[in-house]
């Protein structure tokens, strides 16, 4: 009955506002569809991949914040030390020349008994620059060495005022080792933590018993080729080489670990006819300002 | 008998009354297309499009926003759990130890200049003599001064071999060619070569 009463309307009776209201209503119907396609095509590309993937991500949520809170109850008990030895030893408030010479000498020494070094100049300790909230000391001696000599205060100078295992690795080998943890053993990050916040000279003299320490939390394959491939392509190689023979024992018993933070500016190595090498070394050493 | 079909009313309509009589059909037909298309796009889609998260309906919106928020979340968990695996937080020292991991090491680069001179003539061992290098670790870059020797009239050739082989070491980032000349003294032909190359960074993959 209402149908019939519209239809008499005068508007339907005119066939050119009817054929004009059939396309508008085309018009639309082909918009409302083309969106439901677009909608559809969303839903299958978008959806469905993000509803197998977010209950994953919340899984591994619930792992890294259990991972947190155990980070957190280990670190409380034991933050602190390494910050104190950056403040007193790797970055001191001033020069604190005497533990620079001292580590100077101690290389001298145990490079002289050695027999791989011939000969050292004086060394010499310009002024200082300021870089920030840093102040650097240019530091140049001239040594002549065989390439053994050479090959040990390279080393020296290479992981001088590095102070923990954490330092010398680089933030891709960290994360890759707490990945790895997080799928096998998210407990484990206690004995990970420990070996990254040891200090390489402790890592150097108890290196098997921290790498036990670590193989009992992860035993998996992937883990091993990942942890022992890291001791010997980083820096760790470096650190056992220099701090496992004599120059680690000196530096346990002078107390001159850790080093000052030192870095290489140039070197310049001529080789003699005899095949040693004189190497001429200029160095920045750090403190705060 | 009479085989013309019968007679059911006139001539044939013209165009215009065919548009006539069609109007208010198609306008009725697109009226409820249209009609059912918005019931479907207000009603049904959103129903239909709902996705069962862990037992929850959920629209694609709010998944979205939901996904955004939980990888948010895992990047700062992530970072906190990498701020608490670290011992030392010093921002001073933290800053000093990325610029000296930065930087190549010399020795590495010096141990990888000497094997390659020592291996570029099998037979010859001290073919290539690196007399003087300079390693300015900051600029990261270095300037190896030496001499090819004891190979003859080849000492271009084998100095030509020498700069190949470094440019090629993955520690080298770029390399100046050097200038190849040839000379001789009472020991036989040699090359001397100054040689200029970048050292590339650890951290770069």
């Amino acid at each position: 009955m209402l149908i019939g009463r519209i239809l008499q309307w005068p508007a339907f009776k005119d066939p050119r506002t009817l054929w004009r209201g059939s396309g508008v209503f085309l018009v639309l119907s082909l918009l409302l569809l083309s969106m439901h396609i677009v909608e559809v095509r969303r839903l299958r590309d978008v959806g469905l991949p993000l509803a197998t993937l977010v209950p994953d991500i919340e899984k591994r949520l619930r792992i890294l914040d259990d991972q947190v809170e155990l980070a957190r109850l280990h670190a409380a008990t034991n933050r602190g030390a390494p910050e104190e030895f950056v403040h007193v030893y790797i970055l001191p408030d001033d020069i604190a020349l005497d533990r620079l010479i001292a580590s100077f000498e101690m290389l001298h020494d145990v490079l002289k008994r050695e027999g791989s070094l011939l000969s050292m100049t004086p060394i010499n300790i310009g002024e200082k620059s300021t870089e920030g909230e840093l102040s650097r000391w240019p530091v140049s001696f001239t040594v002549r060495t065989t390439e053994e000599g050479l090959n040990t205060i390279s080393l020296f100078l290479s992981i001088a005022g590095f102070f923990t295992v954490a330092d010398v690795l680089t933030e891709r080998d960290i994360r890759q080792l707490l990945l790895y943890a997080e799928s096998e053993n998210p407990v484990g990050i206690v004995a990970l933590e420990q070996f990254l916040s040891a200090d390489l000279l402790s890592y150097a003299g108890e290196y098997q018993a921290l790498m036990d320490m670590v193989g009992k939390s992860f035993v998996s394959p992937a883990f091993d080729r990942l942890f022992t491939g890291l001791q010997e392509e980083s820096l760790l190689k470096d650190v056992r080489m220099l701090l496992q023979g004599p120059i680690g024992e000196r530096l346990r018993n002078d107390n001159l670990w850790p080093l000052r933070f030192m870095t290489v500016d140039t070197v310049t190595i001529n080789t003699r006819e005899d095949g040693t090498k004189e190497a001429a070394f200029q160095i920045s050493a750090y403190s705060r300002m | 008998m009479n085989n013309k079909p019968k007679d059911i009313g006139g001539p044939a309509p013209s165009l215009l009354e065919a548009g006539e009589r069609l109007a208010l059909p198609l306008f009725l037909f697109s009226f409820i297309l249209f009609f059912f298309l918005l019931l479907s796009w207000v009603f049904l889609l959103p129903y239909v499009s709902q996705i069962h998260v862990r037992g929850n309906r959920t629209d694609l919106r709010e998944l979205q926003s939901y996904h955004r928020e939980l990888t948010g979340r895992l990047r700062l968990t992530e970072e906190e759990r990498e701020d608490l695996v670290l011992p030392v937080h010093d921002s001073l020292y933290k800053e000093l130890r990325l610029q000296k991991l930065s930087r190549q090491s010399f020795l590495r680069f010096i141990e990888e200049i000497y094997g390659i001179a020592a291996h570029i003539v099998p037979t010859v061992k001290d073919a290539v003599r690196v007399e003087r290098l300079h390693v300015a670790a900051e600029q990261g870059t270095l300037d190896i001064r030496g001499r090819v020797r004891h190979v003859g009239p080849r000492s271009m050739t084998v100095l030509a071999q020498f700069a190949d082989a470094l440019a090629e070491s993955p520690l080298v980032a770029s390399l100046d060619h050097p200038t190849f000349t040839r000379e001789q003294n009472s020991e036989g032909f040699f090359s001397p070569f100054l040689i200029h190359a970048e050292m590339s960074s650890p951290l770069t993959p």
